[in-house]
């Protein structure tokens, strides 16, 4: 895509006329322009050109931004939309030298779908031109061929074993070398792929390091070089193509329910169930989306599955249409035939299916349960447990006997009391702009830190009860005496 | 008179309001204090439908919650399943609630971070037949809101407690408003007091739905757990029994 840059900035449907001259500049004082479209090359302006020769030559140049993060972001989300050709798609960021901008698709056993790899292409490739990008591309027996015949070469389909020739004639850099390779080797008088061939490696290597070779090797398959696709494609995953595109919420919803039993036969021949299922949509503007709902434990239950994944579909935008939805289990875990639960089995399954649904709206953190823990310490008397451990029946754990109030604050506020002795409960005491007069007091109650886990000091906590019957946890920090003025707070609230 | 009742008691089966007349329904849940089941209609709290409780005064606010920890562990001893308690704050400290009868082990802490979530979120658990009860702290609801909610307990017998910061709502079968009293004892501080009215209550008999009622009451620990105990209050059992029969 070799005018990616400016392509993405004129669009018609920003307006843009289709013989405008637009060109890419990069910020800063130099303001060199980075890349131009087709209209303006044709006009004599390049990459490299400063913006004031450049609005010389072209008086209506229009100029944007150079903005290599947007650019990287396009091409991710266009190899996003090619996984609707071939699991392993990926941008290429290669950024040395021209046609920069690409993307790689591995397309081994996925061209038969689309009638061969000429087919498969000239969809490709029409379907990117209709969205204003130029593109130019390729198929060959390995990547490096194909990259180096879609920027240097006619484009098109490389016959399988003709890549040897296809690229004798090429110049060197479409070998994906740095700049100063390509210059080193200039020198040498070594300008096309062919030049290459009847060479010894040795010398090569001595001069250039292994690059040369490596690269060579790669291009005509000597070499393997895998295509890290954007993520590891799922075999557990179905797709269904639209002939005409939908855009109505209940016919996606009506694709989910169909694809859905389907992905479950799949997982059942595994004896596995769904824990993370993503739905990814095709819209056939090339951008796509991935809806994700995750589940408590794992399941095969359609209806549970379906409603879960149509709290996502309210919000889906189906802008031009979409195309093609893929689900996929991308999260699967063994699931024996039948569960077992303490609970009873419909009640059980209603619980685990609200929880879920719970779970994938506010956040599987934000469900707990909890338990007791071992330390005297009241704000770290309580182990908070995940709702995958909440959604099983926990064993009940005695808590401590002693009176604990029911809310506590989530950091004590300091109080100002007035105590007759230094180990007595207060007398008074103003808390939140309120004086509270004591009326009964119980404690004290000396709580400490493990000493393990820190030095603060001990705390000697009073339940107390004021005039009006609201009952308080009140401590005052350190031993009687350690601090003066001794120091008090409110920790809790008693029922 | 009969006549009233029966047309009430129509009413509310056309409404599809927990069971009335006939005795005590199976789904109710009693506080476990005689004398204030007995004058509820349906001789507890009624399962399949919402119940606020209110604080007096922003200083009644831990007597409310302990009054609705102890309602829900309540629920806990009727019902099978979870119990649910949703709150945008983080306040709560589980070795209080258990000391208030709350069996912790059921209980399920969600914490929604926008109203319009726990609302739904409250929705969504009333609608499950696993929860035994529900308890959703609040600062007040929309009038559609809460009565989604109210829909939602009634379908499926689960019932609700609102602790409501907020206004009062009108969806509520009943709204009980919490003070803290004084406790009693020779040294230290006693079991809890509360004084508990409950000021309002549906299907009550005729021009007493707005009158309120009130008891002292007081949180025991007693063999079998815990449990309320009422120590005055301005109906007696024999009064409320007749009530019960008319509405």
């Amino acid at each position: 895509m070799p005018y990616l840059a400016t392509d993405r900035l004129a669009k018609p449907d920003n307006g843009a006329r289709p013989d405008d001259s637009w060109a890419v500049a990069e910020a800063g004082t130099q303001r060199r322009l980075v890349a131009v479209n087709r209209a303006a090359e044709r006009a004599g302006l390049k990459p490299g050109m400063s913006v004031a020769d450049a609005l010389a030559i072209r008086p209506g140049l229009k100029l944007a931004p150079h903005e290599p993060a947007e650019e990287d972001a396009l091409l991710g989300r266009l190899a996003e939309w090619c996984s609707v050709y071939t699991p392993f798609a990926a941008p290429d960021l290669w950024r040395e030298g021209i046609g920069s901008a690409g993307l790689w698709l591995d397309i081994s056993g996925c061209d038969h779908l689309w009638g061969g790899e000429e087919a498969l292409l000239n969809d490709l490739t029409g379907r990117l031109e209709r969205l204003g990008f130029i593109v130019r591309a390729a198929v060959a027996d390995t990547p490096g061929a194909a990259w180096a015949w879609a920027r240097f070469g006619a484009g098109g389909v490389v016959a399988a074993g003709g890549a040897r020739e296809a690229l004798a004639t090429l110049p060197v850099s479409a070998l994906r070398f740095a700049p100063d390779v390509t210059l080193g080797l200039a020198r040498l008088g070594l300008r096309r792929i062919g030049d290459l061939y009847p060479l010894a490696r040795g010398p090569l290597a001595a001069r250039f390091g292994s690059v040369v070779g490596r690269r060579l090797d790669q291009a005509l398959g000597a070499e393997e070089e895998p295509i890290s696709p954007l993520r590891p494609p799922h075999s557990l995953q179905v797709q269904r193509r639209f002939v005409t595109p939908i855009g109505r919420s209940e016919d996606v919803a009506a694709a989910v329910r169909f694809l859905l039993p389907r992905l479950m036969q799949l997982l059942e021949r595994q004896q596995l169930g769904v824990r993370r299922l993503d739905l990814s949509v095709f819209r056939v503007d090339s951008s796509s989306v991935r809806l994700a709902v995750g589940t408590s434990r794992p399941t095969r239950d359609v209806n549970a599955l379906f409603r879960l994944m149509a709290l996502q579909l309210d919000g889906l935008q189906a802008g031009f249409g979409i195309e093609s939805l893929m689900l996929a289990a991308s999260v699967a875990a063994p699931l024996a035939a039948r569960q077992q639960d303490m609970e009873d089995g419909e009640s059980a399954e209603c619980l685990s299916e609200m929880l879920d649904s719970l779970g994938n709206r506010l956040g599987f953190n934000r469900i707990q349960a909890f338990a007791p823990a071992g330390s005297h310490l009241p704000e770290r008397a309580v182990r908070r447990l995940s709702a995958d451990a909440a959604a099983t029946a926990l064993i009940a754990e005695p808590w401590p006997d002693q009176r604990r109030p029911p809310i506590l604050l989530s950091r004590p506020e300091a109080v100002a009391v007035t105590a007759p002795l230094p180990d007595a409960p207060p007398l008074l005491f103003r808390w939140r702009q309120t004086l509270h007069r004591v009326r009964r007091a119980e404690g004290p109650e000396r709580l400490e830190g493990e000493w393990w886990r820190d030095q603060s000091p001990a705390r000697d906590y009073y339940l107390v009860e004021d005039e009006d019957g609201g009952r308080f946890w009140l401590y005052r920090l350190g031993l009687p005496g350690e601090f003066n003025p001794s120091r008090w707070f409110v920790h809790g609230l008693f029922a | 008179m009969p006549d009233l009742a029966q047309l009430r008691a129509r009413i509310g089966a056309l409404e599809g309001l927990p069971g009335l007349g006939a005795g005590r329904p199976a789904g109710a849940v009693p506080l476990g204090a005689a004398a204030i089941d007995d004058s509820l209609p349906w001789g507890g709290l009624a399962a399949g439908g919402l119940h606020e409780i209110r604080a007096e005064k922003a200083d009644d606010a831990g007597a409310a919650l302990g009054f609705a920890a102890y309602l829900l562990g309540r629920m806990a001893k009727a019902r099978r399943g979870r119990l649910m308690w949703l709150t945008l704050s983080d306040h709560i400290h589980a070795p209080g609630l258990a000391g208030l009868g709350l069996p912790v082990d059921r209980l399920l802490l969600v914490r929604p971070a926008r109203t319009a979530d726990l609302l739904w979120a409250a929705e969504e658990s009333l609608r499950c037949k696993g929860v035994a009860g529900l308890l959703a702290d609040i600062d007040g609801a929309d009038f559609r809101s809460a009565r989604r909610l109210s829909l939602a307990t009634r379908g499926s017998g689960v019932p609700g407690l609102l602790l409501n910061r907020g206004a009062p709502l009108g969806a509520p079968l009943t709204r009980w408003q919490v003070k803290a009293a004084a406790s009693e004892a020779t040294i230290g501080v006693g079991a809890w007091r509360w004084h508990l009215a409950l000021t309002r209550c549906r299907f009550m008999a005729a021009g007493e739905e707005d009158r309120s009622l009130h008891w002292l009451v007081e949180a025991k620990y007693a063999k079998g757990g815990f449990s309320l105990v009422a120590l005055s209050g301005d109906r007696s059992v024999g009064q409320a029994g007749q009530r019960r029969q008319a509405g």
